[in-house]
């Protein structure tokens, strides 16, 4: 087919041209089957290549392409056709262009109203309070209680402001500046009592009433969603998706979360004895204490014992030289455990007990390439020492199993932002070195005693902040240098803070670096500039755990108070939002769910669980035993209770129990318990001993449960909610649940469904067990699963 | 709306010694680089475009039959061909495609040469096998570079390097990829 005649128009011609692949000619003199010889060889090769690169870039600016078309998906915003501001700077003036000769983009300017009258008035005042309040902080002040209150107005806060100002100005040494640096960062530790809320910025402390924000709130508020729970707002997820890219992430590079919400309080007890005793007394040690954990060396990642009952998992460091111990948790469970601790150290003097939610700060970092990133920004203060050589090998090491769960480094820092890029540590090639340093592992010591002393206490962090550099400071220092030069670090800057931090491993691939609440927005504007990380929030931990098969707090633990609540609330909006569904939508999204009143469809119904358990056995029978369909109930001679021959009789008396729980007079306890081999109660319910005493008291008794983890066999779906049987069952039998999965969803990482779940210890104390049956609520399809426990 | 999708197939021929002759045996065995010129020598100018496709509906209708051809050779376009790197690519149907490969390697000879033709490379967009193509072309440049530097000397050597030098190709070692020796 000889080749199409080129057409006229100058834009099809490119495009035409674009299609063509240009090729050497051949030479009519080129004699058959010669062989060329090298240089004739590699010329045509060559030509070639030039010529395939030439047709792809033709190709690539053949098709009309808008300024905004032409960015990678992550970059491209929608409507950013007409909203030039939403295109990256680079691109703006291309857009510009095209949106002046386009008839249907708006125009660039849009002219501001100006605001007039009591609007403008308003607005000239908050201008006026912002500008004393930022004179204020270069002043080191810190504004007075009464200007964050609502009872001054506007007019009343700029003049206690301005008399703030001028009685700092006259320089009288009675008046003490309270700060040691201009940005406005302090140690708000509470010492024996819990810590005022950070008042934070002028501008933004309104917003800050009800829930503290975190150091990197404001960089966060531009990416990500945000939620506020338990006092702070915490972010969620990024605004971009990022389900598959996460997943990569994490087993990959790494992902970077601001963790500063887990809350810490620090105890002192001077006395080594005390200090032993009420670390045997909150840890699971029962007879001695590891000296590696004492020492600073290991940290402690498990369960705190307030009582001798689980209360949550805890990241527990001590360090006996300083006579301190940092306790480090989920904030639900903070309160409590701060309670606990105060009197517990009340019996010992001298004692003392920091709460140090706002003035530690940490961030947590998941993945392979965790340490790599963070060795690209952390510049060590002390260059010659051990910890630095040890630091700069232990960067190198990618292996998540080489280094033991629990590994604690520290040292002092200088600030990032005095480099501009991040730098990469020279890796040694050596590799018998690299096997001497893992092996010795387990015996150095990586703590530098200074640098936890000012970590943990007021004075140290509060000296760290000493004359901390503004962004606009370090700016002005950069345009005096060189362009070409990455850090500041050979200038004479008149100061250079130190950070202490301190660097702990918390999972197989987790680790967290735990720093004065001010330094960690330094920290991170540095951080996310390493490609290999991304950020990330609370649904990416949550996923990252799930795909391991992970339990996650507090949604998989329900025998705990705050999973209890947790779940208790889901299922409440689950409900309301069934109930609130028109009637018309009957079949497809308001299903007729039997037994309703029975065992709620809307969450894991573990009160039914427990009494259907626990009826079974004041009935005396197994479950087997049961008539199905009876034709009458039976009642004992003046008894109103009603015997239980059948399991329609054990429904109803479900029933019974479940409204007699809700006007009881005595609480009504959460209904499942986490296995425990030591507890006696749990053991003789097990082997079949206790026997139930009466009806009622069944709402006070505690279903001993074990956690599994489920894989789905075949394909199939895995919900939340969804319902454990030990063997392939009718759908509408209730009876014979044995558990239910707390989340289940599909595991990108597997394949298939999987899923976390609870089930009655009873049944799967003997370990023989390895599969499950599951049906997901509302379905009739019932599918095999695997399964393991998960200890706890 | 649903998008046709196409699968684009990188080859080339190749041309084995064919000749009873013992010695041309003998040279095509002396060095590697000796066999990579003459397995990728340049095509006679008799074979173009049009011949390779009705050659491959040939070879698709003899192994295929007339299902095949129906499946699969209308569908066969040539998207570029050249004469002295005897390298190729041809757009088919992403459903047939496997047919048309099985059909090209089934080829023995183009009009009296013997010919091997060999599929490099499969890719849902040109793009794709245009990049594979460069890096297989600088890989080849790369090992007749360093044969013809362990058997020719220093004369040869040193206009390899200049061209090198002028061409400005970099040959990294994320452009490595295997071809046969």
């Amino acid at each position: 087919m000889p080749p199409p005649r080129p057409p006229i128009n100058a834009k099809k011609a490119r495009l035409y041209n674009s299609r063509n692949i240009r090729t050497h000619t051949t030479d009519a003199s080129l004699v058959d089957k010669d062989k060329l010889n090298v240089p004739d060889f590699l010329n045509a090769r060559e030509f070639e290549i030039k010529s395939f690169e030439l047709a792809q870039l033709n190709s690539k600016y053949a098709s009309s392409n808008r300024a905004f078309q032409s960015l990678p998906r992550v970059l491209r915003r929608r409507a950013a056709s007409h909203n030039v501001k939403r295109i990256p700077k680079r691109l703006r003036a291309k857009a510009i262009r095209e949106m002046k000769s386009s008839m249907t983009g708006t125009p660039t300017v849009i002219k501001k109203k100006h605001s007039r009258g009591r609007e403008l008035y308003r607005l000239t005042m908050s201008r006026k309070l912002l500008n004393l309040g930022s004179k204020l902080k270069l002043l080191k002040g810190v504004p007075d209680k009464e200007v964050y209150g609502k009872k001054l107005n506007l007019r009343s806060k700029i003049k206690a402001l301005s008399k703030q100002i001028r009685a700092l100005k006259q320089l009288d040494t009675e008046v003490k500046s309270k700060l040691n640096n201009i940005v406005g960062s302090y140690d708000n530790t509470g010492i024996n009592d819990y810590a005022s809320r950070p008042t934070g910025n002028i501008k933004y402390y309104k917003r800050q009433r009800q829930f503290v924000w975190l150091p990197t709130h404001i960089w966060h508020a531009k990416r990500f969603h945000m939620i506020k729970q338990h006092g702070f707002q915490i972010p969620l997820s990024p605004t971009q998706k990022c389900f598959k890219m996460m997943s990569r992430q994490s087993k990959n590079d790494s992902i970077l979360f601001d963790t500063s919400y887990y809350t810490s309080l620090i105890i002192e007890l001077e006395n080594d004895e005390d200090y032993e005793s009420f670390l045997l007394n909150i840890t699971k040690f029962s007879k001695s204490i590891p000296e590696k954990f004492l020492n600073g060396e290991r940290s402690y990642n498990d369960w705190i014992y307030l009582d001798g009952q689980k209360i949550g998992k805890v990241l527990i460091f001590s360090h006996i030289q300083s006579h301190k111990i940092l306790i480090r948790c989920f904030p639900s469970i903070y309160k409590d455990i701060f309670d606990y601790c105060k009197n517990a150290i009340s019996n010992y003097t001298p004692s003392a007990i920091h709460d140090c939610q706002y003035s530690l700060g940490s961030l947590d970092l998941i993945g392979p390439l965790s340490l790599l990133s963070l060795s690209k920004v952390l510049h060590l203060v002390d260059k010659d020492s051990s910890i630095k050589k040890a630091w700069s090998k232990l960067s190198t090491v990618r292996d998540s199993k080489a280094i033991p769960i629990g590994f604690n480094i520290s040292f002092d820092i200088m600030d990032s932002r005095l480099w501009k890029q991040p730098m990469k540590i020279k890796p040694s090639s050596d590799t018998n070195e690299y096997f001497d340093f893992v092996s010795s592992l387990s015996t150095s010591k990586l703590v530098d005693s200074t640098t936890i002393e000012n970590l943990l206490t007021p004075e140290g962090r509060t000296k760290s902040y000493e004359n901390q550099m503004s962004i606009k400071e370090i700016d002005r220092e950069f345009t005096k240098i060189a362009t070409r030069e990455n850090s500041l670090i050979d200038t004479d800057i008149q100061h250079r803070s130190i950070t202490p931090i301190l660097i702990s491993k918390i999972g197989p691939s987790s680790w967290t670096l735990i720093a004065p609440w001010f330094w960690i927005l330094p920290i991170w504007s540095k951080l996310v500039r390493v490609s290999q990380i991304k950020p990330g929030g609370i649904r990416q931990i949550r996923q990252y755990n799930f795909e391991r098969g992970c339990a996650n707090f507090p949604n998989d633990y329900p025998w705990l108070r705050d999973g209890w609540n947790y779940n208790e609330a889901l299922g409440e909006i689950k409900q309301k939002k069934y109930t609130k569904l028109p009637k018309r939508l009957v079949n497809d999204k308001r299903p007729d769910y039997k037994d309703i009143d029975i065992i709620s469809p809307f969450k894991c119904d573990w009160n039914f669980l427990r009494n259907i358990t626990f009826l079974a056995k004041l009935a005396g029978k197994d479950l087997n035993q049961l008539e199905i369909n009876p034709k009458f109930a039976i009642y004992e001679d003046g008894n109103p209770i009603r015997e239980l021959n059948s399991t329609h009789d054990l429904k109803r008396q479900c029933h019974e129990l479940k409204s007699l729980a809700l006007e009881g007079i005595r609480k009504s306890v959460i209904p499942i318990e986490i296995f425990n081999k030591k507890n006696e109660f749990q053991n003789k319910l097990i082997s079949g001993d206790y026997t139930v005493p009466r009806a009622s008291e069944i709402r006070f008794s505690r279903l001993p449960v074990i956690q599994i983890s489920l894989e789905l066999i075949k394909n199939g779906k895995l919900h939340d909610g969804a319902r454990i049987y030990l063997s392939k069952v009718e759908p509408d039998d209730d009876v014979s649940i044995i558990g239910f999965v707390t989340s289940g969803a599909y595991n990108i990482n597997l394949g298939i469904a999987s899923g976390i779940g609870l089930v009655r210890a009873d049944i799967l104390k003997d370990s023989t067990i390895t599969t499950l049956y599951v049906r997901n609520i509302g379905q009739t399809s019932i599918y095999e699963a695997k399964i393991t426990t998960i200890h706890n | 709306m649903v998008r046709i999708k196409h699968r684009y197939i990188l080859f080339e021929v190749l041309y084995p010694p064919s000749n009873p002759n013992h010695e041309e045996f003998v040279k095509f065995s002396e060095t590697q680089e000796d066999a990579l010129l003459t397995l990728h020598q340049a095509s006679p100018s008799s074979i173009n475009a049009r011949l390779i496709i009705s050659t491959i509906r040939k070879s698709i209708q003899e192994h295929y039959g007339e299902h095949g051809v129906g499946a699969a050779g209308l569908s066969i376009n040539m998207k570029y061909w050249s004469n002295k790197t005897s390298t190729g690519i041809i757009r088919c149907d992403r459903e047939s495609f496997q047919i048309v490969v099985g059909a090209i390697t089934l080829i023995n000879r183009f009009e009296s040469n013997p010919v091997i033709i060999r599929c490099t490379h499969i890719s849902g967009t040109i793009h794709k096998c245009e990049e594979y193509s460069i890096r297989r072309s600088k890989e080849l440049i790369r090992l007749i570079n360093n044969s013809a530097l362990r058997t020719k000397g220093k004369q040869s050597s040193q206009f390899l390097l200049s061209l090198e030098e002028s061409t400005s190709l970099k040959i990294s070692d994320d452009d490595r990829i295997e071809i046969d020796g």
